[in-house]
């Protein structure tokens, strides 16, 4: 009939539809369609999700290891028996990638800015996020605990506090802006906000409680858990926060955190499958571990400085050239072998191994006279020095203290007696308790004493400001050398990478030249868990200590 | 017997007296610092008005006899103080972990007589015999083998050869009976047979001294069936010197909790006094210490007042 189409013609168009149609739902299911497991990085932390592609819902994790909280405040102490229990409660203002590692996300900030100068950070606060108790977060929240890490009341210890040296005032502009506002630019500032234990309490909490939380078992946070109840120094049970902010997460119902002691006890619960994550194995159970099918190992490394200190208010430690002596004959080498079954430590140097720059410097530097195994012209040095400086007979009476550690107590003996052997210095070997420990070596009543201390950043200014900056939190050398403290103030404002090199290249002769302390070596942790446990990137955590410790993304396979 | 048992429980407040003096004076004078302990490397960086302030909150700071008289107090108005560390009570801690122990303690004691009783007899009725040397070895090897490393065995063992390690936790026997015995068997294994050993010997020693007796004689004469002999008149009578014992192996017995709890890794008041103890928190070492103390005098209340039972030529008066 004229006038209307022609069947062929309704036809083809319907089926020229179809086909369009097709290829418009085939590319948009492509474009939907999951990313390949470690190949997706989220831009914000409210996209977070497991990396695998069908990620399950439900069960309960079994996390085992140090789990002991005592202080429960997170501002205030510095150790995983917090983080392991309470660190899923808690949010941060923004955190490390838990995923891949290599960059800042916001959290419960949503953006920020920074000011050209360095000068002033701006936080815009994300909407909808509420605390355990109900509570919307608001600015004031996000200052009042900012102001209880960096400007704490009296009564209350804030480790942390130095990592913001160069914060003047934290102030809330608005419902949900918060304005950091430096005396100076700070080359780490966002690396420090996301410090796991920089975590964002309620301002009515630390209003309740005094400012202190040390002895509040629970107080509410924004985070992915909540705590269902609480068995102290033996299990904290965590249950799903079902009002989280990231409406993909959690996956899992809950997390039982046990308190299990490091290394063998933790080992076996590990290996009996008695828990899932494992935290903190000794060497020998990570071996064997290592041989176990369903079983995977990590390590994690702390910032940590393990080594020897010389009391320079003892002659003749003030004595450059006869701590110059000392470290060449201590056979460091040698000394991590003969603990290497009973804890995790490895060769380090005045850098770090957490620290980015450390491959290079230790590229040059492990071969070096004081840090490898002692050679027979090390030796022949050392005895010169010590006769240049007068002390060629060695030296008697003086008091090696040892903190009652294992692995401590084993070096002793060792350190005494190639002191002895080489130099003839003669000591006595004082063990105490760790409490003893702090008391004598904060007031300097010894003559030597092993040490084996952490920090919380993986940065110089962080590492180096509390062992030999003046001062220093751990400087109990003491060690003073106003040049060095320059280079470390310069370290915490440089933000250039090629400048904060040379820096550290400036601060490492120093140190070279001076030799403040002697370092053996530095920690790692063992980890394992077992394959049921999936959602996580642990295997490549490496100096992310202390973040990554929510368990948001994380899930069971069965 | 009442006007006994009065007479016996106002002689025991001056030993507990006692017990609160020493223990009290003891963490005082032991070194080391709460403070320190507490924040462990953050202690260096405490200023010297913040120490000041916690040592205040602690009661650290008030003199010493303040001190003693708080806790003092405390105990007779039964709140026995807090943890330093935790804030949570001391008796939160008891209600929480006790009844572990003292199901190890009570299985323990059941255990050392189940085992201890019977091999002593058999041991004393067949002096010098393959049977007896053979006892006497195991007991003697018992009492030599340090129950730590007898519990780290055990724990090894099961691990290397089942992969088996108990459940963790604290399961109390009314939650799940199961895991709880999974819990507490091997404490009290590695205690019983300690005491078992003791209970063995005395047992052994009592009964060769009592089967020699002229009314034991008597009573085989008459044609007694032996296991009348043994468990109704010798044994009776060789009780009282192994009930004695028992009253003051239940001292080794507390002191032994301490020990296995750590081993097996057994969240009961004997670990968590090691933990108090090594974190310094005086609050919980000193009352579950003065704990330790009520519950061995009681019990030795007890083992005196049984003996009138036992033995009817003894009256209290």
């Amino acid at each position: 009939m004229q006038g209307q189409p022609h069947v062929g013609v309704f036809s083809g168009s319907l089926v020229l539809l179809l086909v369009t149609l097709l290829m418009a739902w085939a590319s948009a299911t492509a474009q939907t369609a999951p990313a390949p497991p470690g190949a997706a990085e989220a831009t914000d932390a409210g996209l977070l999700k497991a990396p695998e592609a069908s990620p399950k819902r439900g069960g309960t994790l079994r996390w085992g290891g140090l789990a002991n909280s005592t202080l429960y405040d997170l501002h205030q102490t510095g150790t995983i028996a917090n983080m392991g229990p309470q660190a899923p409660m808690y949010d941060l203002l923004v955190q490390i990638d838990p995923l891949n590692w290599n960059r800042i996300l916001p959290d419960l900030a949503k953006s920020w800015q920074v000011s050209q100068d360095g000068l002033t950070y701006i936080f815009l606060l994300r909407e909808g996020v509420q605390f355990h108790d109900g509570a919307p977060l608001t600015a004031d929240d996000v200052v009042a605990s900012f102001n209880h890490i960096i400007f704490p009341p009296s009564g209350v210890i804030s480790p942390r506090r130095g990592l913001f040296d160069a914060v003047r005032e934290v102030v809330a502009t608005g419902e949900r802006t918060v304005e950091f506002r430096l005396k100076e630019p700070s080359g780490f500032f966002l690396r420090a906000l996301a410090a796991g234990f920089n975590v964002i309490v309620r301002k009515k909490t630390l209003e309740e409680n005094n400012y202190d939380l040390r002895r509040v078992p629970v107080y509410p946070g924004t985070g992915p858990f909540r705590t269902k109840s609480v068995e102290p120094g033996v299990v904290r049970r965590l249950e799903r926060n079902p009002s989280y902010w990231n409406p993909t997460l959690p996956y899992l119902d809950g997390i039982e955190v046990f308190h299990l002691e490091f290394g063998p006890k933790t080992g076996a619960a590990c290996l009996a499958h008695t828990i899932d994550f494992c935290w903190g194995i000794d060497p020998v159970s990570e071996q064997k571990a290592q041989r176990i099918k369903g079983l995977t190992t990590a390590r994690v490394y702390p910032t940590t400085y393990w080594g020897l200190w010389l009391n320079f208010r003892t002659k003749p430690f003030d004595d450059v050239r006869v701590r110059r002596a000392v470290n060449l004959v201590l056979d460091k080498p040698g000394l991590i072998e003969a603990v290497s079954e009973s804890v995790g430590t490895e060769r380090a140097g005045w850098v770090l191994p957490t620290d980015p720059h450390f491959q290079e410097y230790w590229a040059k530097a492990r071969e070096q006279p004081g840090w490898r195994s002692p050679t027979a012209e090390d030796r022949a040095e050392a005895k010169r020095l010590m006769q240049d400086a007068g002390y060629a007979q060695g030296l008697k009476g003086l008091d090696f203290v040892v903190r009652d550690i294992p692995f401590q107590l084993a070096w002793a003996p060792m350190v005494q007696d190639m002191l002895k052997r080489e130099l003839k210095i003669e000591s006595t070997i004082r063990p105490v308790a760790s409490g003893v420990w702090y008391e004598e070596a904060s007031s300097g009543h010894y003559d030597l004493t092993i040490h084996a201390y952490g920090v919380t950043l993986p940065h110089v200014a962080d590492y180096w400001g509390n062992s030999f900056k003046s001062d220093g939190g751990y400087n109990f050398m003491p060690y003073s050398n106003p040049e060095f403290d320059a280079i470390v103030a310069a370290t915490a404002r440089e933000s250039d990478p090629a400048k904060l090199r040379a820096l550290i290249e400036q601060g490492i002769q120093i140190l070279d030249r001076d030799v403040p302390s002697i370092v053996f070596s530095s920690a790692y942790i063992a980890l394992a868990w077992w394959d049921n446990v999936q959602g996580h990137s642990t295997a490549t955590k490496g100096a992310n200590f202390w973040e990554g410790m929510r368990n948001e993304t994380w899930w069971l396979a069965k | 017997m009442s006007q006994y048992i009065l007479r016996r429980v106002l002689l025991s407040i001056p030993a507990l007296f006692g017990i609160t003096v020493v223990i009290f004076v003891a963490l005082r004078v032991m070194p080391g610092d709460p403070v320190s302990v507490m924040f462990g490397t953050q202690a260096t960086k405490i200023r010297p008005e913040d120490r000041a302030k916690i040592e205040a909150d602690l009661g650290l700071s008030s003199p010493l006899i303040v001190q003693y008289g708080k806790w003092l107090h405390d105990i007779a108005t039964g709140k026995l103080g807090r943890s330093f560390w935790r804030g949570d009570t001391v008796v939160d801690l008891l209600v929480q972990r006790g009844p572990l122990t003292v199901e190890i303690a009570v299985m323990a004691i059941v255990l050392s007589w189940v085992v201890g009783v019977p091999v002593g007899i058999l041991s004393a009725l067949r002096q010098n015999t393959l049977l007896d040397y053979v006892a006497r070895f195991f007991t003697v090897l018992f009492l030599a083998i340090p129950s730590f490393w007898l519990g780290a065995m055990i724990v090894l063992g099961l691990l290397l050869w089942r992969d088996y390690a108990p459940p963790l936790g604290v399961i109390n026997l009314w939650d799940n009976p199961i895991q709880n015995l999974q819990i507490v068997w091997g404490p009290a294994l590695v205690l019983g047979l300690a005491i078992s050993a003791y209970i063995a010997r005395m047992t052994r020693s009592g009964l060769l001294e009592i089967i020699r007796e002229d009314y034991i004689r008597t009573a085989r004469a008459k044609g007694l069936r032996e296991r009348i002999v043994v468990l109704k008149h010798a044994l009776r009578n060789a009780a009282l010197p192994i009930i004695t014992l028992s009253g003051i192996l239940f001292g080794l017995l507390l002191s032994g909790t301490v020990v296995v709890e750590q081993a097996f890794n057994v969240p009961g008041l004997g670990k968590a006094m090691v933990e108090a103890f090594v974190m310094l928190d005086y609050a919980v070492v000193q009352n579950l210490v003065l704990l330790y103390g009520v519950v061995f005098v009681v019990l030795n209340l007890l083992v005196d007042i049984s003996y009138a039972w036992l033995d009817p030529r003894i009256h209290y008066t």
